[in-house]
Formats: C-alpha cells, structure tokens, sequence
C-alpha cells in the first residue's frame, strides 16, 4: 500500500494506436477515397511500462515521432489508451476526474493556457479560480514564479505582443499557478534562444526543488535533460529501449570509448588525437595506441551522449504500422 | 449530493472567471462585435425586405402576413436570434485543429462550459447593439406586432429554454469534430436546416404544410419561431404550455444525450495539433 502511494506515475504495458486515413496524391486518388476510404493502424506506443516516483525528475528522450508526445498525452488523459493502462496519482487520467487536473499539468509545444488578445496576469487570475486556488497561496506562487521567471515587465502586455521565450515562460507560470503534483513538460525550451533555454531550464530545476513536483520532460536538447534528469526514460519505434540513470545511459548502449592522446609537439606535428575503441578491445588498444611515437597522455572516456543517442535513433525502423485497412 | 453541488458550483465559478476574461477580449474587438451585429441584421433585413415585397404584389398579405406584421415578424426574430445564438459548433471544431482543445480538456472546467460562458458573454455585447438598431429599423419599415403582457411573461420562460434547447443542440452536433476534426457539411447542412425550419428564411406558418409538420417535429422551430411568434402576437396563448412543454422536453433529451456522447467524444478524441 505504501509502496502505490509513493508512484507517482505508472504506465503499465501501455499502448497507443492511431487510425490514420491513407491515400495517394493526385485528385483521381482523391475521388477513389470518397468511395473507398483506406486506413493504417499505427501503433504510436507500444507495450510501454514503467514507473516513477514522486518527487522525480525523469527526462524523456526520443526522436520525432518516437512515442513521447503520446505518452505524456496518455499520462494526462488526453487520450485514452488501446491497450495496457496508465495511473497517475492512483488514478486513471483518462476519467477527467477533477481532482486529479487540479493536480497536474501539461506544458505543450503548442501554448495554449493565455489568453491571445489580454495580458498575461488577467489569464493567471482566470486559472486561479478555475483550479480553486486561495487568494492569499495564490499571490504567493505568483510572486515566486514572477521572480524566478523574471515576469514583471510582461505582465500587463497582451500576449500577443509578447515574444516567443517571453510566451513561454508566461506558459510555465500559468500551467503552475495550482502548484501541480505532477508535472509533464514537452519540449518546454524549444524554439527559444540559449539564454532563455538556460532560464527555463533553471526554473524548472528550482521549481522541482522546491514543491518536490515529480516531473517528466521531454526535450530535443540533451542539454535540458543533462542539467535537470538523473534519470531517462529513452522511447524509439513507439517501444521504451531504456530506463534507468543518465550516466548509464552510454555505458548501457554504447559499446564504445573515446581514447584521446596528447603528442609531445617536438616529436609529432599532430597535438591531439581522438580514437574510437570497442569496448571489449579497450586493454589491447590501449596498449597500442600508447606505443605510438610522441604519446604523452591519454584521456578514456565514454561516448558523449549526444552521439550515443544520434545512433541509437538512426537505427532502420521496425515495421510498426499494421495492414491497410478499407472502408467504404 | 454536496459533491455534486460543489461541482456546480465550481462549475459556476470557473464559468464566470473565465467570462471575464471573454468580457475583457470583446471589449478589444469592439469593431468586430460591430460588424459581426452588422451582418447578422442585415441577412435578416434581406428577407424582411424581400417577403414585404411578396406580400405588396400579392395584393397586401401573404401567409396571412401583411408587409408590416411581415416586418415585426422579422425584426422580433432579429432580437431572439440574437440571444438564442452560438458558435460552438465553429468554436469547438477550431478548438479540435488548432490543438487548444487540449489545453481545455486539462483543466478542471467543462470546455463546453468554458465555450457557454464565452459565448455568453460575445452576446452581452451583441444585445446591446442589435437591440437599438432593431427599434430602428422596427420604426422605419412600419413594422406591426400585437404585443400583449402575458405573452411577454410567457417569453420569460420561453427564451431561456429556447436558449438551452440551441446551446445543447449546438453542442451536440459539435462534439462530430472530436471524431471528424472538420465538419464543415455537417455545419452547413445544419444551419440550412435553422434557416428553412427554424423561421429565419419565413415565418413557419408560410411555408408548405408537409415542411411545416417536419419543423415542428424538429427543435430548430421552437428555438426561434415559436419564440418570435409568441412575442409577435402569432402563437395563441392558450397553446402556450405547448411550447413549453416541448422546449423543456427538447432540453431534457439533449441533455440526456450529450452525456455519453461527451465521454465517447473524448474517448475518440485523437489530440491533434498539439
């Protein structure tokens, strides 16, 4: 019993299909889908399991079209899944249950908590009563997320006259007002410039710091998931292909290692050399490579991640879509 | 029992914060509201315009309708068109493509409660506009209307059910583009449907008897017709616990069907554009 109440969130053998209209280019395949219409079951995610706790930060990491949209989208019941179940606080977000949205949030690529045409603090005080907040805890998480966002100046200019990064940041704050439990967070730095990135970045780290939020972050930057995730979730083809701690993330899925030798200049013209080395030919290699004439020093380390990642996601994609189907 | 009534009124909370918001974003759009008013008076003087035509060479009156009580007819209409009207089955379909439906669905608000209130507070605004002008106009095509006081208290509870029965009928029939994404015929067909049965085109009694028997067996009629016909002096006062009648029916009914069709809708509901 104690054991449930400490997991945040559970996905459980989750899955996601999509139906998705099919049809070839051109007006005369456009007339023959009047008549008969074809469509493709994609399956987005597939037999997904996992667990976190409260008060984790998890980064969630997966190139385009790999699954983690739709599955922050089922872990806050935006869409209901096709197989498998998910819990969120012990309960099932597809229900809508009121009590479980008062206590999470979603922060979408696609903004969308402001108001276009009115200022930002008129669309805070509009979420403050929609998720029954009290006056006075209110003014308080306000005054926290205007400082730690550096709010002020753009408070009482209509939204649409704000920049992109100054959008976002107001989108943070209006998806925090109710100080949620659980916090999904998707690609919250996209689009935006380094600084603001860092500023994000910083907040939400602060801000998971402080309320003991558990959050899960997706993001294209690894240098989001760097500064803010110990642990990472790695979703590819729809299927989850890794879940455990950042830095074993290499280890785990690299079997290779970067030996870099630094040459004494009056013996080579060369300063410094990188080498790729598998792992399990590390001893032999090493031996090699500081046989060579002029090696004053050498550095042995894992793959960056980044490069880890960019051939984990290269890899040919299995065959995830099923059999057209027709309809007339 | 508690739970459900602090459902609604939180409910009734949340709606009325974020009418204020809607309120502060009509204000902006002053312009807009004004010619959206606009637009809308000047259909409904097309037809007021082109049935006093009718009436004029068919020698005085048509449908029993002469070209004055043809004019109070429709600028009445005017008025109750006005406060009956939505746009959720434009709202709700663009909420569908743009993703923000999303953004609804996570909040612990009704979106369609969320959509209600805004509309509400757009047809704040639009009274105020339509309402002068509608006497105006009542002024200069020498419009007639036999208006008598217990027809008018009658109106009192005839307009807010004709409200709910529109409001429900209307979301009903947006709730296709969570399965559709655009529905744009659907919402053609039906507001063709509105104009012909509903009274905007001509007044009900006008039209053929077999198209007259399918408008009052449908709800676009006494959402709009029976109201103004009322108010005009044409539904007779005895038949008036009719129209009532029907109009609580009609609510009850789409209320009773809207409830499993909002949880199919958001269990088809694919979050796209987001």
């Amino acid at each position: 019993m104690t054991a449930t109440s400490d997991i945040a969130i559970r996905a459980d053998h989750a899955s996601r299909t999509f139906h998705v209209p099919v049809r070839e280019p051109g007006l005369a395949a456009s007339l023959r889908s009047v008549v008969r219409r074809k469509t493709r079951a994609v399956r987005a995610v597939e037999d997904v399991s996992f667990t976190i706790e409260r008060g984790e930060v998890v980064g969630f990491l997966g190139p385009n079209g790999a699954g983690k949209t739709t599955t922050l989208k089922l872990l806050s019941g935006l869409l209901h899944p096709t197989g498998g179940s998910v819990r969120v606080l012990d309960t099932d977000p597809a229900r809508r249950d009121h009590d479980l949205l008062r206590r999470i949030s979603l922060v979408m690529g696609q903004r969308q908590q402001l108001a276009w045409d009115i200022p930002p603090a008129d669309s805070f005080d509009m979420l403050r009563v929609v998720y029954q907040v009290e006056r006075s805890a209110y003014r308080e998480q306000l005054d926290e997320l205007v400082e730690l966002l550096a709010l002020e100046p753009v408070l009482d200019k209509p939204v649409r006259q704000l920049s992109l990064g100054e959008r976002m940041k107001c989108e943070l704050a209006a998806a925090l007002i109710h100080r949620p439990e659980v916090l999904f967070l998707d690609e919250p730095t996209l689009g935006l410039d380094v600084q603001a990135q860092r500023r994000v970045r910083e907040f939400v780290s602060t801000y998971a710091a402080r309320s003991g939020a558990t959050v899960l972050l997706t993001s294209h930057y690894m240098a989001d998931i760097e500064a803010l995730a110990e642990r990472v979730l790695v979703i590819h083809h729809g299927r989850l292909q890794f879940d455990g701690a950042l830095k074993e993330l290499a280890t785990r899925t690299s079997d290779r290692k970067l030996v870099t030798l630094h040459f004494d200049p009056a013996v080579s013209d060369e300063q410094e050399r990188v080498v790729e080395v598998q792992r399990s030919e590390l001893r032999e290699r090493l031996g090699e490579l500081l046989d060579l004439p002029g090696v004053l020093d050498f550095t042995v380390e894992d793959e960056p991640i980044e490069r880890v990642m960019e051939r984990v996601f290269e890899s040919e994609a299995p065959a995830r879509d099923e059999a057209v189907g027709a309809s007339s | 029992m508690s739970t459900r009534s602090g459902t609604v009124r939180r409910t009734v909370r949340g709606s009325l914060a974020a009418m204020r918001v809607d309120l502060l974003i009509a204000a902006q759009y002053r312009a807009n509201m004004a010619m959206w008013s606009l637009a809308s008076i000047l259909q409904v003087v097309v037809y007021l315009a082109v049935w006093q035509a009718v009436a004029a060479a068919s020698g005085g009156s048509t449908g029993g309708y002469s070209a004055a009580e043809f004019a109070g007819y429709f600028l009445v209409l005017l008025v109750v068109r006005d406060i009956t009207y939505t746009w959720i089955p434009y709202e709700l379909s663009g909420y569908v493509r743009s993703g923000k439906m999303s953004g609804l669905l996570l909040r612990p608000l009704h979106p369609i409660a969320y959509i209600g209130t805004s509309i509400f507070a757009f047809r704040i605004q639009s009274i105020l506009t339509v309402v002068p002008i509608a006497a105006i106009l009542f002024v200069m095509f020498d419009a007639t209307v036999d208006v008598r006081a217990e027809a008018v208290v009658v109106a009192l509870l005839v307009i807010p059910l004709a409200m709910s029965t529109r409001f429900l009928a209307d979301a009903l029939l947006s709730l296709a583009s969570m399965w559709l994404t655009r529905i744009d015929g659907i919402r053609g067909m039906y507001y063709l449907l509105l104009l012909l049965l509903g009274g905007q085109f001509a007044p009900v009694d006008v039209l053929p008897e077999w198209l007259r028997t399918i408008a009052l067996a449908m709800p676009f009629y006494w959402t709009l017709g029976y109201p103004t016909e009322l108010l005009v002096g044409r539904a007779p006062m005895s038949d008036a616990w009719i129209g009532i009648a029907v109009l609580a029916a009609w609510t009850v009914a789409l209320y009773a069907i809207l409830q499993p069709a909002w949880r199919a809708s958001t269990r088809a509901y694919e979050a796209v554009g987001s």
